[in-house]
């Protein structure tokens, strides 16, 4: 239980329900999508993403189906619930919260001299 | 492309080494060699051949012991605590009731003794029930109903009758219920004929209960069904108009019941006429009745009721027949006071309510018809047992963890069992209705034909 909240709590949990919000993926689409979006910058292995996929589906953030495709293999797509695109709303308000503060202290304005 | 197929199904095979719940074994293979040949496919159009490219795509994949690891962490069970806590009080509870019956009469001293002996045979049932992999009942349905049919009708051969009935089908009819979601969860995607059968099933379990015969268990078996055929029928397991449906159900229950009724009139108007009159009988048959009214009416806050008249001091276990079994609830109310008593019931329909709530959050199919029936066989008895120890209706039962027989509360914990097994893999089986797959509508007219479609031949 404790393992599955962690990976929930972290920010590539943010990541996969970002690249959900537009359209509903499976897992290689949303490895490609993130490594072109982010510049290959996030580099996301498949290790890491099932996981958290699979732990997110157990807590109803997100749901699996599965459709044929032209390939004989059945694939597994996953969308947002209706809970899921409620906690990416308050994790991107965290994150620009966060976002912003770092940019405060970094910005090189320093208050206390003013 | 025989290696690379080999060592693909080695790395999800130790994928899966590592995850418990074998029921989740297929869908992960399938997507992650999904994944595995979308790799490939990648490398291949970028000019590696074959073999290279699928090797390159598993060592891509990372550790397959550590990947196992984590994809077994997320599809831990899930434990329902509210619930598994609540029939941890009641049990408690229970044994505190039965403590306190004991030493009321010489006669019931043994109640807490036999608390301490059934209470843990019932923990062992509740267990065995909770870890046993329920999508069993599923499958072999009908072997679990004939079995069940099967060791009632022995019962009427082995065990005596006690005040002229046999009470092992009381039992029967409460167990009778998941067996029943098996038989109609056998039955999906079968159409109106899907739902006939499931009546015949049905029909099987009440003929049982009238040999016995149990008034009662005749009861919580026909709504019980009715429950569980309506909520089958509305989410569409048979397929179908859900209107029929319905239809093909009510109908024959409406009809069926009234003609009972008009043929038993005359009897049923003499057994039960005391309930609508019992001041017709007050020393006979509506004496119960008028008592247990009396008793909830006298009560007091905390401590024994203060009767007044002619029964003013008089002990209330003289007064009041079956204070140790059929309506200990009564007996709290009047010798311990009524905080107790709606104690007991507030926990009770705490426990009402969060049963319903997992059974309607189920997301498995068959899962979904099983923790219904053992709600409703539960809340079932909880309900009537409280209707009749207050004094609304007259009718022998058991509350669920608090009044003993030793059976009865087995036959509950294993009902509980079951309703957190079903909810402890809700995650770990996948096994949504596949919907369409059946026929819509009964009669379609086409090239001048009437038809008129069953829906038997759809399933073929």
């Amino acid at each position: 239980m404790k393992a599955s909240k962690s990976l929930v709590s972290g920010n590539t949990t943010m990541l996969i329900l970002g690249l959900l919000q537009n359209e509903d993926m499976y897992g290689y689409q949303m490895i490609e999508e993130l490594d072109k979006r982010s510049q290959n910058i996030f580099a996301l292995k498949a290790g890491t993403l099932y996981p958290i996929l699979h732990a997110l589906e157990q807590q109803s953030i997100i749901e699996s189906y599965d459709t044929e495709t032209d390939t004989t293999r059945p694939r597994k797509y996953y969308r947002l619930t209706v809970s899921g695109h409620k906690l990416l709303q308050e994790k991107k308000a965290e994150w620009e919260a966060y976002a912003s503060a770092v940019n405060k202290v970094l910005g090189g304005l320093n208050y206390a001299n003013i | 492309m025989q290696t690379y197929d080999r060592s693909m199904e080695d790395f999800l095979d130790a994928v899966c080494g590592q995850i418990r719940f074998k029921s989740v074994h297929s869908s992960i293979k399938n997507e992650l060699s999904d994944h595995i040949a979308c790799l490939k496919d990648e490398y291949i159009s970028e000019g590696m051949d074959d073999e290279n490219a699928a090797l390159k795509a598993l060592q891509q994949m990372g550790d397959p012991v550590l990947i196992g690891r984590q994809l077994n962490q997320a599809h831990s069970p899930k434990i329902e605590w509210s619930i598994l806590a609540l029939a941890l009080v009641l049990t408690g509870i229970g044994g505190f009731v039965q403590f306190f019956l004991s030493g009321v009469s010489p006669d019931n001293a043994r109640a807490f003794t036999n608390f301490l002996i059934y209470a843990p045979l019932g923990i062992a049932a509740f267990a065995f029930t909770y870890f046993f992999d329920y999508m069993l009942l599923g499958r072999y349905s009908k072997l679990v109903y004939f079995s069940l049919m099967a060791a009632a009708i022995l019962g009427f051969f082995i065990l005596g009758r006690i005040h002229g009935a046999y009470r092992h089908i009381y039992y029967y009819a409460l167990l009778f219920m998941p067996a029943f979601s098996g038989v109609i969860y056998g039955l999906r995607n079968k159409g109106y004929f899907g739902i006939i059968i499931s009546g015949i099933f049905y029909t099987g379990g009440a003929i049982t209960c009238l040999l016995a015969p149990t008034f009662s268990g005749l009861l919580f078996l026909t709504i019980g069904c009715l429950v569980i055929l309506t909520s089958a029928i509305n989410r569409g397991y048979f397929g179908g108009s859900k209107r029929a449906g319905l239809a093909i159900v009510y109908i024959p229950t409406l009809v069926a019941t009234a003609a009972c009724i008009s043929v038993l009139y005359g009897p049923l108007a003499r057994r039960f006429g005391f309930i609508m009159h019992p001041e017709a009988d007050p020393l006979g048959c509506g004496y119960q009745h008028l008592m247990i009214k009396r008793l909830i009416s006298s009560s007091r806050p905390l401590g024994k009721a203060v009767l007044d008249g002619d029964m003013a001091g008089m002990d209330i276990h003289r007064l009041l027949p079956g204070w140790q079994t059929d309506f200990t609830l009564t007996y709290v109310f009047s010798s311990l006071g009524y905080i107790a008593g709606l104690a007991i019931i507030s926990v009770m329909l705490l426990l009402i309510i969060r049963m319903l709530g997992v059974a309607a959050k189920q997301k498995n199919a068959f899962g979904f018809l099983l923790s219904l029936s053992c709600c409703v066989a539960i809340t079932g008895q909880i309900v009537f047992y409280m209707l009749s120890n207050t004094g609304v209706i007259v009718m022998d039962g058991i509350l669920p963890f608090v009044s003993y027989g030793g059976t009865g509360f087995a036959v509950n914990m294993m009902l509980t069992g079951l309703l957190l097994s079903a909810y402890r893999r809700t995650n770990l089986v996948k096994d949504v209705l596949k919907s369409g797959a059946c026929i819509s509508q009964i009669f379609t007219l086409a090239d001048g034909k009437l038809i008129i479609d069953l829906g038997i031949k759809k399933q073929k």
